[in-house]
C-alpha cells in the first residue's frame, strides 16, 4: 500500500535526483533489461518498460523506503527505462554476428559500440526536445500514461479504482491468452481473431485482430492520430494488397500461395513504402522545424538567466537544460568510439589510409544517420507510440554495408549502435514528456539518462552471451533450431543476403519518401510519419489500436474532453499497466523455467 | 465543394493513387512513372490548397474565432496565476493549495491548447514556436507546483507557483512583441 509523505509542509529541499532514486532505478533497470533481453530473443519483440518501472518505483520509494516524491519516482523510471530500452536494439542486431559463420565476435568491441550508441541516442535528442514536446506537443502515449501513474497516489480514489480495474482486466485477458504455457494446460484464449475467415474474404485480405488490450489503451491515449493510423492501415491492407494481387504485381506475379502472398506483399512492397514514407515525412518535418531546432541549440548555448528572462531553476539553483558542452562532448566521444570500432572491424589491410578514411566516413555518416533515425523514431513514438526500430535498423545496416564495402562485421556493429541509439532516443523523449507533465527539470532527466544509459547494453550483451554459452560446447545457445529462435536477427540475416546479391528495392523506399514528404507539408503535423507507420505495422495490431482511437473520439464527442481525461485515460493506463506487468511476470516465469 | 474538403479529397486521392502505383512495376514501366508523377502533382495541389485554406480560415476567424479564444485563454491563465499567487501563497494546507491551483489553472491552460492550432495557421511557425516554448515553460512550472503540493512540499510548491506566474508575464510579453496581440 502506498503511503503519502508524513509531513504536510516540509522545509527540506524537494526530492528529485536522490541516491534512493538512482539505486532503485539502476536495480529495477538491470532486472528488467535481463528479462526483456531474454524475452526479446525468444519472442522476437520487446516492450517499453517505463510504465512497469514507474509502478515498481512507487513500490520501492513509498512501499519500502516510506518516502519519495512524484519527480523522484520520475527519475527512477527514467533510469530504469533507459537501461531496459536498449535490450531491443541489442537483441535485434548483435545475435547475427554469432549466427553468421566465419565471423570473429569481439564482446568488448560490440559492447563499446552499443554504449557509444546509447550516449549518442541521448545526446542527439537534447536539441529536439523543445520541438517535439514544447512546440509540437506530441502525445507520447506511454509517456502520458507514466505521468498518470506517477500522479496516481494523489489523484483520488476514483481514478485509482479505474486504473486498477483496467490493470486487472488486462492482466486477466493476457493470462487467459497464455494458459497453454502452463504445464498440463493445453487450451487458452486465442491471441487473435480472424474476422476475414468469418466474412469469407480471400486469405490475402488481412482482417485478423489481435486481442491486445495494451494496443487498445495506447490507441485511446493517442486519440485522433490513431484514426490516421487506422486509415493508413486500411489503405495498405484493404486497397493496395488486393490490387497488387488482382494485377499480379511483385510477389503476386506468376503462381502464388493465397495464404502467404499477403505477408509477402507486406514485407516486399507496402512495408518498404511505409519506411520510405517515414523517412520522407520525418525529413520534411526536420526541414519545416529547423528554425526551432536552431533556436533550441542557441538556447542550450545561453546561460539560464539569459533564456526566459527569469531565473529558471530558482528553487534548487539548477538549470532547466543541459549545457551544450555536454552534448558536444558526448557526441565527440561516441564518434571516436564508432571510428575505432569500424577501423578494428575493417582492419588496416594493405592500404591503411583508405581504411582510416572509410572508417571516418562510416563514423560520420553513421552518426548523422543515427541522428536522423532518432528524430524519426522519436516523432513516430510521439504520435502513435509505435517504434519502427527494426525497419530503420535494417536500413541502417544496409547503408553501412555499402559504406564499408559490404564488410559485415563493422556494418552490424555500427548498426547495433544505431539501433541502441534509436531506442534510447524514443525512450528519452517519452521520459521528457512525462517530465513535462509532472514538472521535472529536463536537465535532471537528461543527466541521469546520459550517466546510466551505458549500463543497459552491458547487461543485455552479458545476458545474450550467457544464453549463447548454454549451448553444446559453450556456444550455439540460440538461433534457428533451438528454443530461442532470435527471429529478428534472422530477418536481418535475410536482408544482408539481399544486399550481397544486389536485390534492394530502392524505388519503393524513394517513392514512399516522396509521398511521405508531401503529406508532411500539408500543415497537419507529421501526417507523412503517421501514415508511414500504419503501412509499416501489422494490421492485427492496428485494428485494436484503432478501436481505442475510435472509442476516444466517440466518447469525447458524447461525454466531453474532461470526462475522457478523468475516466477514460486512467482506464486506458490500467490496460497498459496490466499488460506490461503481466508480460514482465510471464517473461520472468519463462526464465525460471516455470512456463513452457 | 468548399476548398478545405476539396483539398482533403485531392490529398487523399493523390496519396492513395501514388502508393498504389508505387506498389506496381514503377521501376520498369514509363506509364507507371508518368502516372506516379501525376498522382504526386494531385497530392501537391491538395497540400497547397490545404495550407492556403487553413490560413485563410484562421485569419478570417480572428475576430471572434479560435484565435480570439486562444488569446482569451492565455489572458485567463495569466489572471488565474496572479490570483492564486495572492490567495495561496500563505496557505499551509497543501491539499487545499493543490486543489485551488488545479481548479484555477487547468481549464484556461486546456482551452489554450485546444485552440492553439489557429495561431500556427494564421501567424506562421516562428511566432508559434516562440509562444509555445514560453507556454511550455509556464506549464512545467505549474505542473511542478501541483506535484510538489501533492507531495506536501510547501516551500517548493509556493516557489514554483511564483515562478509560473513570472513566466506567464514573459509569455504575454512575447505575444505582444511579435504580433501586438494581447
Amino acid at each position: 500500500m502506498l503511503q503519502p509523505p508524513s509531513s504536510s509542509n516540509t522545509v527540506t529541499p524537494y526530492r528529485e535526483v536522490t541516491l534512493a532514486a538512482i539505486v532503485s532505478g539502476v536495480l529495477i533497470g538491470v532486472g528488467m533489461t535481463a528479462t526483456f533481453t531474454y524475452a526479446g530473443m525468444t519472442l522476437g519483440f520487446s516492450t517499453s518498460g517505463s510504465t512497469v518501472a514507474a509502478i515498481l518505483g512507487w513500490g520501492v520509494l513509498r512501499g519500502l523506503l516510506r518516502r519519495g516524491t512524484i519527480v523522484e519516482n520520475n527519475i527512477v523510471q527514467t533510469i530504469a527505462s533507459s537501461l531496459n530500452t536498449t535490450a531491443g536494439g541489442v537483441v535485434f542486431t548483435v545475435p547475427v554476428l554469432l549466427l553468421l559463420p566465419d565471423v570473429e565476435f569481439n564482446f568488448w568491441q560490440v559492447t563499446a559500440a552499443c554504449v557509444a550508441g546509447a550516449i549518442l541516442g541521448v545526446g542527439f535528442v537534447i536539441p529536439i526536445r523543445k520541438q517535439m514536446i514544447d512546440i509540437e506537443r506530441l502525445l507520447f502515449p506511454s509517456g502520458t500514461a507514466v505521468a498518470t501513474i506517477l500522479r496516481s497516489p494523489t489523484e483520488g480514489i476514483a481514478k485509482a479504482r479505474l486504473m486498477l480495474f483496467g490493470a486487472l482486466f488486462s492482466a486477466l485477458v493476457l493470462v487467459l491468452k497464455n494458459m497453454d504455457k502452463f504445464p498440463g494446460i493445453s487450451k487458452s484464449l486465442p491471441g487473435t481473431v480472424d474476422l476475414g475467415s468469418w466474412l469469407h474474404l480471400p486469405p490475402y485480405i488481412a482482417m485478423t485482430v489481435s486481442l491486445s488490450l495494451f494496443a487498445v489503451g495506447i490507441g485511446f491515449i493517442a486519440g485522433r492520430n490513431g484514426l490516421f493510423v487506422l486509415a493508413g492501415g486500411a489503405v495498405s491492407y484493404w486497397v493496395i494488397t488486393p490490387l497488387v494481387v488482382a494485377f499480379g504485381w511483385g510477389p503476386a506475379s506468376g503462381a502464388f500461395d493465397p495464404a502467404t502472398v499477403g505477408d509477402m506483399i507486406h514485407s516486399e512492397t507496402t512495408r518498404p513504402l511505409g519506411i520510405g514514407m517515414l523517412l520522407g515525412g520525418a525529413l520534411m518535418g526536420v526541414v519545416l522545424t529547423f528554425p526551432a531546432i536552431k533556436a533550441a541549440l542557441s538556447s542550450l548555448k545561453s546561460t539560464p538567466s539569459q533564456r526566459n528572462g527569469d531565473r529558471e531553476g530558482a528553487v534548487a539553483g539548477e538549470r532547466e537544460e543541459m549545457p551544450i558542452g555536454v552534448l558536444y562532448t558526448s557526441v565527440a566521444l561516441a564518434l571516436v568510439v564508432l571510428f575505432f570500432v569500424t577501423l578494428s572491424g575493417l582492419g588496416l589491410g594493405e592500404d591503411p589510409i583508405a581504411a582510416i578514411v572509410r572508417s571516418l566516413v562510416v563514423a560520420i555518416i553513421g552518426s548523422l544517420w543515427l541522428w536522423f533515425s532518432g528524430v524519426i523514431i522519436a516523432q513516430a513514438t510521439g504520435m502513435t507510440d509505435w517504434t519502427p526500430l527494426s525497419g530503420l535498423a535494417l536500413l541502417a545496416v544496409v547503408v553501412l554495408l555499402y559504406l564499408t564495402g559490404k564488410s559485415v562485421v563493422p556494418a552490424i556493429v555500427v548498426g547495433a549502435a544505431i539501433s541502441v541509439a534509436c531506442s534510447l532516443s524514443a525512450d528519452m523523449m517519452q521520459d521528457l514528456k512525462t517530465g513535462q507533465l509532472v514538472g521535472s527539470r529536463p536537465a535532471s532527466q537528461q543527466l541521469v539518462q546520459l550517466v546510466f544509459c551505458g549500463l543497459g547494453p552491458l547487461v543485455a550483451m552479458s545476458v545474450m552471451m550467457l544464453i549463447w554459452k548454454t549451448g553444446p560446447g559453450g556456444q550455439g545457445g540460440f538461433g534457428p533450431g533451438t528454443d530461442i529462435a532470435v527471429p529478428q536477427a534472422d530477418a536481418l540475416r535475410a536482408v544482408i543476403e539481399q544486399v550481397r546479391t544486389g536485390q534492394m528495392d530502392w524505388v519503393r523506399y524513394g517513392s514512399g519518401a516522396m509521398v511521405g514528404g508531401l503529406l508532411s507539408l500539408s500543415g497537419l503535423p507529421g501526417l507523412g510519419v503517421i501514415v508511414g507507420i500504419s503501412m509499416y505495422l501489422g494490421l492485427s495490431i492496428i485494428l485494436p489500436y484503432g478501436v481505442g482511437a475510435v472509442a476516444r473520439e466517440t466518447l469525447q464527442r458524447a461525454k466531453g474532453i474532461e470526462w475522457c481525461e478523468a475516466k477514460g485515460i486512467p482506464l486506458a493506463v490500467g490496460l497498459i499497466v496490466g499488460d506490461g506487468l503481466t508480460t514482465l511476470l510471464f517473461a520472468l516465469l519463462t526464465v525460471l523455467g516455470v512456463l513452457e | 465543394m468548399n476548398s478545405p474538403i476539396a483539398s482533403y479529397v485531392l490529398m487523399t486521392v493523390g496519396a492513395v493513387l501514388a502508393l498504389v502505383l508505387a506498389a506496381g512495376p514503377l521501376a520498369t514501366s514509363l506509364v507507371f512513372q508518368l502516372l506516379f508523377g501525376a498522382a504526386l502533382l494531385l497530392l501537391t495541389f491538395g497540400v497547397v490548397m490545404r495550407r492556403l485554406s487553413a490560413r485563410k480560415d484562421a485569419l478570417a476567424g480572428s475576430a471572434d474565432g479560435e484565435i480570439r479564444q486562444a488569446l482569451e485563454a492565455l489572458k485567463s491563465l495569466h489572471l488565474a496565476l496572479q490570483q492564486t499567487v495572492s490567495e495561496c501563497i500563505s496557505i499551509e494546507d497543501m491539499t487545499r493549495f493543490h486543489g485551488l491551483v488545479q481548479a484555477a489553472t487547468q481549464p484556461p491552460a486546456r482551452d489554450f491548447l485546444r485552440f492553439r492550432q489557429s495561431l500556427l495557421d494564421a501567424y506562421g511557425f516562428k511566432f508559434f514556436a516562440e509562444l509555445m516554448i514560453h507556454f511550455a515553460s509556464v506549464e512545467r512550472a505549474m505542473n511542478r507546483t501541483l506535484s510538489a503540493s501533492a507531495d506536501g512540499a510547501g516551500e517548493e510548491a509556493r516557489a514554483c507557483l511564483l515562478q509560473a506566474s513570472q513566466r506567464m508575464e514573459h509569455c504575454l510579453a512575447a505575444l505582444h512583441r511579435f504580433k501586438g496581440l494581447t
